[in-house]
C-alpha cells in the first residue's frame, strides 16, 4: 500500500508539471523536416505580381492517399499559378512514394497535372471500385478525376455533370441519401468581381477581405450511381444561400445517422446544414451554437478539424481564424449540442496573433488524446509595415505574410499547452502556410505532418517524438457500397478510457486524406474493445486488438451490437 | 460613495499591480515610415507629429497623435503616445481607455490593466464597465466580469449589454435557466438585438426546447445586426481616419443615420481620392437617389456599371432610381439581370416584387416577395408588401398570415396591426378586426387613419359584441381635443354622437367639419350626406 501511494503521488506531480511546462527537451516532441531527403520537390506558385488579387493569398491544399494501392501514402499537391510563364511549372503535382521513402513526380503519367488555378482537393471512391477518385477545386473550372485502377486517372468532369464554374474552395464526398454512393459538396468562396486590390487602414495596398466581394452559393451533387452526378443545390436548399465558404466537413452532427455538413465561412456566420432525410437540408448553426463564437462575433473561419478533444466520446469542432480573433473550439456537450470552450481549452490566447488555415486534431505522442497542429500564414499585412525596397516580389510576399506554425499538446480534459520547442522546425519555419495534413507517411505507425505553403515549398515533417505510446490504425471496409464507410465512426476502449474517431476523407483546409483512423494507445498493450458504428447506424463489436498494427475491419465480420432507440 | 465601492475594492489592488504599462519609458515620439501610406494619411501624421514636437508637455497633443495612429491601425505607436499622454495628465481616463481599446484584440492582459486604470479615473461609467467586463470574460476572468456587469446594470437600465454579459457567464457555468432569465430581461430592453436571440437559441436547445430554439433562431436571422455600444471617445478617435476606405465607412454610417448630405459629402471625397472603383460610384448614386436627385444618381450608377456591369447590388439599386423616375421597363430589365447573376440576392427580388405590384402583376409580385424572404429573412419590409399584395388580390387570409409572421417580431408596429385588423374585417371577422384595430389605436392614438376606422367600426358595426358607443365617444372626444381644427376629427366626433343618438351634437360637429373645409371633395360630399341624415335623425 505505501508503495502504491508513493507511485500515485509521483504521477500526480508529473502531471502537474506537465500542465505548467510541457517538456522542453526537443527530442521529446520533435518533428524533423524530411522534405529534402524524401525529394518532395514542390514549389507552390500563385502568380504573385503586385496586383494583390485575392486568389493569390488563399491557396492551396492537397491530398495524402494511396493512389496506386501499393500500400503507402502518395502525395497530391495543388498549385495555383495560372499566370506563371510556364504553365507546367504551376500544374498540380502527384508524387508517388518509392520503396526507399523518396518521392517521384508522376503527375503527367497519372494524368493529374491539372493546370487550373488550384485551390484544393477532395478524395472519395465515388464509383465503389476500391480506389480513390479525386475532385480538384479551382478558382474556375473544377475537375473530377476517376481513378482507373492502373495508377492513372481520367478527367470525367463533363460526362459526370460537374459544373465547376466560380471559385471553389474545400469539397467533400459523403453519402447524404444512404444509397451507398458518395455524393459531393463543393464549398465556394467569393466572386472576383470587381477584380481589385484593397488597402489597409493606412491606405497601403493589400489583399481584400472577402466582404469586398459577393459570396457564392455552395454546390451539392447527388451521385447517380452510374458515374454521373446531378446538381441538387437549389432543390436541397443548400444553394439558396450565398456565403464565403472556405472549409467543409461532412458528418452526422445530430445523431440521426444522416450526414450533415458544417461549413466554415470567412467573416460571416458559419452554416450547419442538417440533413432532413428527404433530400433537403435545414441550416441550424445558430441553435447548435456554431454560427458565431460565444461572444456573438462572426469570425473568419478557414480550416475545420473534427475530433473528440476531451475524451467524452463526442466529436468536437476546432476552427482556425484570422489574427486578432482566436481559433475557436466548439465542444459537443450532448443536449447543449456544441458550445464555445476556447477560453477554457487554452487554445485561444496563443492563436490571437496568428492567422490559422490548415488544422489537424491528431494524437502526435500517442498518449490517447488528440493534439493540434495548425498551419499559419497572414492574409493582411501588419499595419504600418514598410516594404523593403530591395526585396523582390516573392520575398516581399514572404516578409509580409509568413508566420510560424503552431503545435499544441493535449494535457487532458481538452486542455492544451504550447508544444513548440525552438528546435522544432514545424514551428520555427516561416512560411505562408495553408493546407495541412497528418498521416503515417513513413508507415512507422505514428502521424507525420505535410504542410502546403503559399508561394513556398511543401514541407514534410516526420514525427520524431521520443517515448511515444503504442498505436493502432484501422481501416473500415464495406465490401458492397460506400466501401470506405465514410460517415462511420470507430470507438476503442483502452483501459478505462474510450476514444472515438470519425471516418472521413476531408477536413482541415482545402485538403483530403485516406480514411484510415489512427489511435494512440499510450502504454496499453491492446485496445480492449472496438465498436464500429457504420454510416447507417448499425453497430458491430470487433475482438480486441494488440497495439502497433494496422487492421482492416470488414463490415459483417464483427458481432452486431443492439442499438438502443 | 462610489457605486464601485463594494466589489471594486478588490480591483483596487489588482489595478495597482497591473497598471505598470502606463509608466511610459521615455518621451520620444514613435517613428514610423509613411511613404507607403495614402498621401492624406502621411500628411495627417506628419502635421500631428509636428504639433506635438512643439508641445511635448501637452497630454492633448500626445493623445491626439495616439488617436491618429490608432485610427489607422498603428496600434503600437498609438499606445506609446497614450502612455505619454497619461504621464502628462494622469487624471484623464481617456488615455488608459484608448490604450485598452487598442490592445483588447491582441493583448487582453495589458488591455485589462488599462481598463482598470481608466475605471479608477471614471468610476461610474456604464460603457467603460461593460467594455472592461467584456474583455475580462474573453480572458476567462468570469467572476471579475460578473462583478462589473452587476455594478453596471443600475447605472444604465436602458441598456442590455450587461444583461447579455451575465447571460454569457451563466451559460458558461451551465446555468441555462439563469441565462434564459437574463436574456429574456435583455429582450425586454432591446427586442431587436440579434445577439440576444443567437444565445437564446442555444439556451433553448440546451433546455431541450426545440420549438423555442427555432423561434429564436429565426429571430436571430431576422435581426441582422448585433447592437453595438455607442462610445463617443472611440467615435472621436475613428474620426481621425483619413483613408478613402474610412470615408466610405463614414458615408455609410451617415446614410444609416439619415444624414444624406453628410454621406454625399463623404462619398464625393472618396471619388476625388480614388476614381475608378465601381462601388464608390454606386455609393454616391445611392445617396443621391435617396435625396431625390435621380438624374445625377442614374449617371453615377451608369459610371459604376460601366466599370463592373455585373454588380448586382448596383443593378438593383439603380432600378429603384429608375422606378422613381417612372422608367419601369428599364428598371425591370436591370432587376432581372441582377437576379440572373445572383439568384440569392434578396434585394433584387424585393425590388422586382415592388415593380410588379406597381404594374398590377400581383401574382408575379408574390413570387418575387416570397423569393426575397427565403433569400434574405432580414428584409422584413417584405412581409408588409407581400401581405399588401395578397390583400390587393382579395386573398385576405393569406395577407393576414403573412402580416402575423411580421407581428412576431414587430408586435408594436401600429400600421401592421391595423392591416391585420382590416384583413379580419374583410373576412367578416369583426370581433378579431376590432380587437386588432383597437390595439393599433392604442399603439398610435394620433394616427387619424386608424382612429377613423376604429370609430366607424365601433359606431356602425352590426355586431353588438363589437359596437361600443361609450368608447366611441371617449375616443372621438379625445382625438378632437388634440386637434380641434381638424375637419376629419370633427366629422368623427359627429359620427360618434350620431351613433349614441345625440343628433344635435352630431349636426353641430358635422357643420364644424364643413366650416373648416378641406380640398378633398369626396370627403366634403360624405360629410354633407351624413349631415343631412343627422338632421333627419337617421343613423347608419
Amino acid at each position: 500500500m505505501p508503495i502504491n501511494a508513493f507511485s500515485l503521488i509521483l504521477c500526480l506531480s508529473l502531471l502537474l508539471e506537465a500542465c505548467h511546462k510541457v517538456d522542453s527537451n526537443p527530442s521529446d516532441h520533435g518533428f524533423e523536416d524530411i522534405t529534402l531527403e524524401t525529394r518532395l520537390n514542390f514549389q507552390h506558385t500563385s502568380g504573385v505580381e503586385g496586383r494583390y488579387l485575392l486568389p493569390e493569398i488563399m491557396g492551396s491544399g492537397g491530398a495524402l492517399f494511396d493512389y496506386d494501392n501499393d500500400g503507402d501514402l502518395d502525395i497530391y499537391l495543388v498549385n495555383g499559378g495560372k499566370r506563371a510563364a510556364n504553365k507546367s511549372d504551376s500544374a498540380n503535382k502527384l508524387f508517388q512514394r518509392n520503396v526507399d521513402g523518396s518521392y517521384q513526380d508522376v503527375s503527367k503519367t497519372a494524368g493529374l497535372d491539372d493546370a487550373g488555378f488550384g485551390m484544393g482537393s477532395a478524395l472519395g471512391d465515388f464509383d465503389n471500385d476500391g480506389d480513390l477518385d479525386i475532385y480538384v477545386s479551382n478558382v474556375d473550372n473544377d475537375r473530377l478525376y476517376l481513378n482507373n485502377g492502373d495508377a492513372s486517372f481520367s478527367d470525367i468532369s463533363e460526362e459526370a455533370g460537374i459544373q465547376g464554374h466560380g471559385w471553389s474552395s474545400s469539397a467533400t464526398f459523403c453519402d447524404i441519401d444512404d444509397d451507398g454512393f458518395l455524393d459531393l459538396y463543393v464549398a465556394t468562396y467569393v466572386t472576383q468581381e470587381p477584380l481589385q486590390a484593397c488597402a489597409d487602414e493606412t491606405g497601403d495596398i493589400d489583399y481584400c477581405a472577402p466582404n469586398a466581394f459577393r459570396g457564392e452559393s455552395d454546390r451539392l451533387y447527388r451521385n447517380n450511381g452510374d458515374g454521373t452526378f446531378t446538381f441538387i443545390g437549389r432543390k436541397s436548399g443548400i444553394s439558396k444561400k450565398n456565403n464565403n465558404a472556405l472549409g467543409v466537413v461532412c458528418f452526422d452532427f445530430n445523431g440521426d445517422h444522416r450526414d450533415d455538413f458544417f461549413v466554415a465561412n470567412d467573416g460571416e456566420r458559419n452554416y450547419l446544414w442538417i440533413n432532413k432525410g428527404d433530400g433537403t437540408f435545414d441550416e441550424r448553426a445558430v441553435a447548435y451554437g456554431v454560427a458565431v463564437n460565444l461572444f456573438g462575433d462572426t469570425e473568419a473561419s478557414m480550416g475545420i478539424a473534427l475530433g473528440d478533444v476531451n475524451a467524452d466520446q463526442r466529436l468536437d469542432l476546432l476552427l482556425t481564424h484570422l489574427d486578432e480573433e482566436t481559433n475557436t473550439l466548439y465542444l459537443s456537450t450532448g443536449d447543449r449540442v456544441l458550445t464555445d470552450a476556447t477560453i477554457q481549452s487554452g487554445l485561444g490566447v496563443p492563436s490571437i496573433p496568428e492567422t490559422g488555415f490548415g488544422v489537424s486534431l491528431f494524437d502526435a505522442n500517442q498518449d490517447g488524446v488528440l493534439d493540434v497542429a495548425i498551419g499559419n500564414g497572414r492574409v493582411r499585412k501588419q499595419p504600418g509595415s514598410a516594404p523593403d525596397p530591395g526585396a523582390g516580389i516573392l520575398d516581399q510576399f514572404h516578409d509580409d505574410y509568413a508566420e510560424p506554425n503552431r503545435l499544441m499538446v493535449n494535457v487532458g480534459n481538452g486542455k492544451f499547452a504550447d508544444w513548440c520547442a525552438v528546435s522544432n522546425p514545424f514551428c520555427t519555419d516561416l512560411h505562408v502556410s495553408r493546407g495541412l495534413l497528418t498521416g503515417d507517411i513513413d508507415a512507422d505507425g505514428d502521424l507525420d505532418i505535410l504542410v502546403m505553403n503559399s508561394n513556398g515549398p511543401a514541407r514534410l515533417y516526420r514525427n520524431a517524438i521520443a517515448d511515444k505510446g503504442g498505436w493502432l490504425k484501422l481501416r473500415l471496409l464495406d465490401p458492397t457500397l460506400n466501401r470506405d464507410a465514410i460517415g462511420a465512426h470507430v470507438r476503442i476502449k483502452v483501459g478505462d478510457a474510450w476514444q472515438i474517431r470519425p471516418v472521413i476523407h476531408s477536413d482541415g483546409y482545402l485538403s483530403s486524406r485516406d480514411a484510415v483512423v489512427h489511435f494512440g494507445l499510450g502504454s496499453a498493450l491492446a485496445a480492449d474493445e472496438i465498436v464500429v458504428t457504420w454510416p447507417r447506424g448499425e453497430r458491430e463489436r470487433f475482438p480486441p486488438l494488440m497495439r502497433n498494427q494496422m487492421v482492416v475491419l470488414l463490415k459483417g465480420q464483427g458481432t452486431a451490437v443492439e442499438v438502443a432507440n | 460613495m462610489s457605486k464601485w465601492s463594494g466589489p471594486i475594492g478588490q480591483f483596487g489592488c489588482f489595478v495597482f499591480l497591473l497598471s505598470l504599462p502606463l509608466e511610459a519609458q521615455s518621451a520620444e515620439i514613435p517613428e514610423i515610415q509613411t511613404n507607403h501610406m495614402e498621401a492624406a494619411v502621411a500628411q495627417l501624421i506628419d502635421t500631428t507629429r509636428a504639433r506635438l514636437e512643439k508641445n511635448l508637455n501637452s497630454a492633448e497633443a500626445w493623445g491626439r497623435l495616439g488617436m491618429v495612429y490608432h485610427a489607422h491601425g498603428l496600434l503600437q505607436p498609438a499606445i506609446v503616445c497614450y502612455q505619454q499622454a497619461a504621464k502628462q495628465d494622469s487624471t484623464d481616463y481617456r488615455w488608459p481607455y484608448l490604450a485598452a481599446t487598442a490592445l483588447r484584440n491582441s493583448n487582453r492582459t495589458d488591455a485589462i490593466a488599462y481598463y482598470a486604470e481608466a475605471l479608477k479615473l471614471k468610476s461610474n461609467d456604464h460603457v467603460l464597465a461593460v467594455t472592461y467586463a467584456d474583455t475580462l470574460i474573453r480572458n476567462g476572468q468570469y467572476e471579475d466580469a460578473q462583478v462589473l456587469y452587476e455594478a453596471a446594470l443600475p447605472i444604465n437600465e436602458t441598456q442590455s449589454f450587461a444583461l447579455i454579459g451575465l447571460a454569457r457567464i451563466t451559460y458558461i457555468d451551465n446555468d441555462l435557466v439563469a441565462a434564459q432569465t437574463h436574456l429574456q430581461n435583455a429582450r425586454q430592453i432591446d427586442p431587436n438585438d440579434r445577439e440576444i436571440y443567437t444565445l437564446l437559441a442555444q439556451v433553448h436547445m440546451g433546455l431541450g426546447n426545440e420549438e423555442a430554439a427555432k423561434e429564436s433562431e429565426w429571430l436571430a436571422r431576422t435581426y441582422p445586426h448585433a447592437k453595438v455600444l455607442d462610445v463617443p471617445i472611440i467615435e472621436a478617435m475613428h474620426s481621425f481616419a483619413e483613408t478613402a476606405g474610412a470615408f466610405v465607412a463614414r458615408g455609410k454610417r451617415k446614410m444609416e443615420l439619415g444624414d444624406y448630405r453628410g454621406a454625399e459629402s463623404a462619398f464625393r471625397r472618396v471619388l476625388a481620392r480614388r476614381p475608378g472603383l465601381a462601388f464608390d460610384y454606386g455609393n454616391l448614386a445611392n445617396v443621391l437617389a435617396r435625396q431625390g436627385q435621380y438624374a445625377e444618381a442614374l449617371e453615377y450608377f451608369e459610371r459604376g456599371l460601366k466599370i463592373n456591369p455585373n454588380n448586382v447590388e448596383m443593378l438593383s439599386n439603380q432600378s429603384l432610381a429608375l422606378m422613381a423616375d417612372d422608367q419601369l421597363d428599364r428598371a425591370g430589365k436591370k432587376l432581372i439581370k441582377a437576379i440572373e447573376l445572383d439568384p440569392n440576392y434578396g434585394h433584387a427580388h424585393f425590388n422586382l416584387g415592388v415593380l410588379r405590384y406597381r404594374q398590377r402583376n400581383f401574382s408575379e409580385a408574390v413570387v418575387y416577395f416570397r423569393n426575397a424572404l427565403s433569400t434574405n429573412p432580414a428584409l422584413t419590409q417584405t412581409y408588409l408588401n407581400l401581405g399588401t399584395t395578397y390583400d390587393a388580390m382579395g386573398k385576405f387570409q393569406e395577407a393576414i398570415d403573412v402580416w402575423k409572421q411580421l407581428e412576431r417580431i414587430q408586435p408594436n408596429n401600429a400600421s401592421l396591426v391595423f392591416n391585420i385588423g382590416l384583413g379580419w374585417l374583410r373576412l367578416g371577422q369583426d370581433a378579431k378586426g376590432s380587437s386588432a384595430i383597437r390595439k393599433a389605436f392604442n399603439l398610435e392614438p394620433n394616427n387619424k387613419q386608424i382612429a377613423t376606422r376604429l370609430i366607424k367600426l365601433l359606431a356602425t358595426s352590426q355586431r353588438h359584441s363589437v359596437r361600443d358607443i361609450p368608447q366611441v365617444i371617449t375616443f372621438a372626444e379625445r382625438l378632437y381635443a388634440s386637434s380641434p381644427h381638424d375637419p376629419v376629427l370633427a366629422d368623427l366626433l359627429a359620427i360618434a354622437f350620431a351613433a349614441d343618438g345625440n343628433f344635435d351634437q352630431a349636426v353641430r360637429y358635422s357643420e364644424i367639419a364643413l366650416e373648416f373645409g378641406t380640398a378633398d371633395r369626396k370627403f366634403t360630399n360624405k360629410v354633407r350626406s351624413r349631415l343631412e341624415r343627422y338632421r333627419r335623425k337617421v343613423t347608419f
